[in-house]
């Protein structure tokens, strides 16, 4: 599904990933760890064609729908039509876009993309409500505008409801975890485990193991320096957890 | 005998001028001839006065204006589209009101509407009254000039306790003119004790020919009365508006007040609200979209002058092409205002790359015990707001206009009346196509 091969990336001309190589397949799940600063936000806003970071080598190849794609270059709305979902770290406040609206519009874009027609205004509002039931959230919800004056909970639940409503193929999600109290974190694991398919894949950002107890990884990598250092099992995790990331990049 | 020179040069002045005199008596011609004599006065002004310096009005002081010889709407399958069966209408052509487009009859219990001149005909002091005890703004040339030249006007009169249910729309159109003509549309409202009326007063014309319009609004609130007042101005791209208003706010009295300013070449308004009784809630709101080589100035004060009083004000501007705002919020807290609550935000979204903002909040506090803030923003359209709409499948011009849509109706939610949202809204569209969805 997706071939991340010997990236280089950077921002305002200084390089952060330094030729990562990375391969998901369909039906994976996969965490990428690393401390602070390793490259790790970095990475998902590449892979989701954020403007401001600049690809200076290697590829991202991704393979959806029959289709084979190459996301370099792509625009972040074209990336996320074709089924790649980034769950923000920071979800971004829009004032004034009710939630919505911003909802209907974003899944109505795919419906044209595909071909297919627009749902009807008071099914897709029944679509959503049954998301929303998944994320315990509240009904009054739909009317306030995007993420303006949420808690931190609510933004994290917020990105797994568009997560929901979109149906990604390859989702990321960045530090989903943080900021989050242990009853809305299985709130929102849950979410996305029931969103987990044979066809579509996640990539799981997270500085702590504490997520990846309630969304179980296939393959752990850790993240240094712009470099995967390691890439093993999901007993990686409980090794992190247990002895921190110091023996892993000092060799 | 030499022609005395006039601040503003128009045309058959003198003969104009002693017409109304000969047709005024008592207060009003008093009234008239002082006004007439400051006007004279006076020179008009310019950039070099503080309260004008980036709002330059040679273009109008260098013009030739004619009066208005005839005062019937030309134009009125847009007027038709404009005005709605549900209001009550108080229609006014070149500032003469004209009773065959309005409703004045059968109006409600405790509405009184009529012309400016059969309600001092019938000896009404209460336009005395209020007119004498209001100070002028900032832009005194244009009051008096107004005082001394209007023609007729609008009174609207809600007698105390009374609750107006529909919403009253005063309308000035402007039709029918020569080019470079001036007029000067007069409005005065006054809300009884305890009170409560929407109004919404309308400036417009669908002809495209140049003009002044120097428009004047006296707004009398008594104690515990509830007002919505909207004013709108959606003018011909040839027009000029120099504005007036005026709002005097009693004890414990309530100002829901919008000023929407969307058409036009130069607009200028000057609203003043006095607070002249104690625990008064006052809300100042505005939006001005503009676009082309557009000019929007917006002078306004809050002048508190009794303790235990609130206030919220928020201004926001969308800008596209060369258009131009300015923003001046005055607040003016006296010593004896004690426990004031004074906010005031002035937000602009600049879509076109050559627009310009001047804003100035102005806040003089005499009180010590207040909580007095403010703010101003300018900005483009935020890119990581855009980067995070097109992250969930949006393209980027649907994105930008999802943005300044919500930009807009942030604001315009604020505003209570279904009928003047929905007005305001169908304007916004025609002139902003960019933000339907």
């Amino acid at each position: 599904m997706l071939e991340i091969k010997d990236l280089h990336a950077g921002i305002e001309g200084k390089e952060i990933l330094k030729g990562i190589s990375l391969t998901v397949n369909a039906g994976e799940v996969h965490a990428i760890m690393g401390p602070n600063g390793s490259g790790k936000s970095t990475l998902s806003k590449v892979l989701a064609g954020h403007p401001q970071y600049e690809v200076t080598g290697g590829s991202i190849a991704y393979e959806a729908n029959f289709k084979k794609l190459e996301l370099t270059g792509m625009e972040p709305d074209q990336r996320a039509r074709e089924g790649i979902f980034l769950a923000f770290q920071y979800p971004v406040e829009i004032p004034g876009v009710s939630s919505s609206v911003f909802l209907r519009a974003a899944f109505n874009a795919i419906c044209r993309h595909q071909g297919a027609e627009e749902m009807d205004p008071i099914d897709f509002d029944k679509y959503v409500r049954e998301k929303m039931k998944l994320l315990q959230m509240d009904d009054k919800f739909l009317d306030r505008p995007v993420n303006v004056d949420f808690s931190g909970g609510e933004k994290k639940r917020n990105e797994i409801l568009q997560m929901a409503v979109l149906n990604p193929r390859l989702a990321v999600l960045d530090e989903t975890d943080s900021g989050l109290d242990i009853d809305s974190m299985k709130i929102v694991a849950e979410g996305v485990n029931k969103l987990r398919r044979k066809d579509n894949a996640v990539i799981v950002i997270t500085h702590y193991q504490r997520l990846l107890n309630y969304i179980q990884p296939d393959f752990v990598h850790i993240l240094y320096d712009g470099k995967i250092v390691r890439s093993e099992g999901r007993e990686l995790a409980l090794e992190v957890e247990n002895r921190g990331y110091d023996w892993l990049i000092k060799r | 005998m030499t022609q005395q020179q006039m601040p503003l040069n128009i045309e058959g002045l003198q003969e104009y001028q002693s017409k109304l005199s000969g047709n005024s008596n008592g207060w009003l011609k008093t009234f008239r001839q002082k006004s007439f004599d400051q006007w004279s006065a006076e020179p008009m002004p310019t950039p070099k006065d503080e309260e004008w310096k980036y709002t330059s009005l040679a273009d109008v002081i260098n013009r030739r204006f004619q009066l208005a010889r005839r005062h019937q709407l030309v134009e009125d399958r847009q007027f038709e589209n404009y005005r709605s069966r549900a209001d009550i209408n108080v229609v006014l052509v070149n500032g003469v009101l004209w009773g065959e487009l309005s409703n004045l009859k059968d109006l409600p219990p405790g509405l009184k509407i009529s012309s400016f001149n059969e309600a001092l005909g019938h000896g009404s002091d209460e336009i005395r009254d209020t007119v004498s005890k209001l100070t002028p703004n900032d832009s005194k040339p244009f009051l008096w000039m107004n005082q001394a030249l209007f023609l007729d006007g609008a009174f609207i009169r809600v007698m105390p306790e009374a609750e107006i249910g529909p919403l009253v729309h005063i309308i000035h159109v402007t039709s029918g003119i020569l080019p470079d003509t001036v007029v000067f549309p007069r409005t005065f409202i006054s809300v009884g004790e305890s009170a409560s009326v929407d109004i919404l007063e309308s400036h417009i014309s669908f002809e495209p020919v140049s003009y002044l319009s120097n428009a004047v609004t006296d707004i009398r609130i008594a104690a515990n009365a509830m007002v919505g007042f909207c004013k709108t101005q959606a003018e011909a791209h040839q027009a000029v508006h120099v504005g007036t208003t005026r709002i005097w706010q009693e004890a414990a009295s309530y100002l829901d007040s919008f000023s929407f300013n969307f058409g036009g070449r130069l607009v200028r308004n000057n609203l003043s609200v006095l607070i002249k009784g104690e625990a008064t809630r006052t809300v100042m709101n505005g939006l001005y979209g503009i676009d082309g080589n557009q000019h929007v100035d917006n002078h306004t004060l809050l002048d508190i002058q009794h303790p235990n009083c609130t206030s919220y004000q928020l201004y926001k501007g969308l800008l596209n092409g060369k258009s131009r705002a300015v923003f001046n919020g005055k607040i003016y807290v006296h010593a004896q205002a004690q426990k004031t609550d004074a906010y005031q935000l002035n937000k602009h979204l600049l879509l076109g790359k050559e627009a310009r903002v001047d804003t100035k909040p102005q806040l003089e506090i005499f009180a010590d015990d207040v909580k007095c803030t403010h703010g101003a923003t300018i900005g483009q359209l935020n890119e990581e707001e855009i980067f995070y709409l097109q992250s969930r499948c949006i393209p980027r011009p649907t994105a930008i206009q999802l943005m300044s849509k919500g930009f807009i109706d942030d604001i315009i939610n604020t505003i209570k009346s279904d009928s003047i949202r929905a007005k305001l809204g169908r304007l916004l569209l025609k002139k902003f196509p960019e933000i339907k969805l």
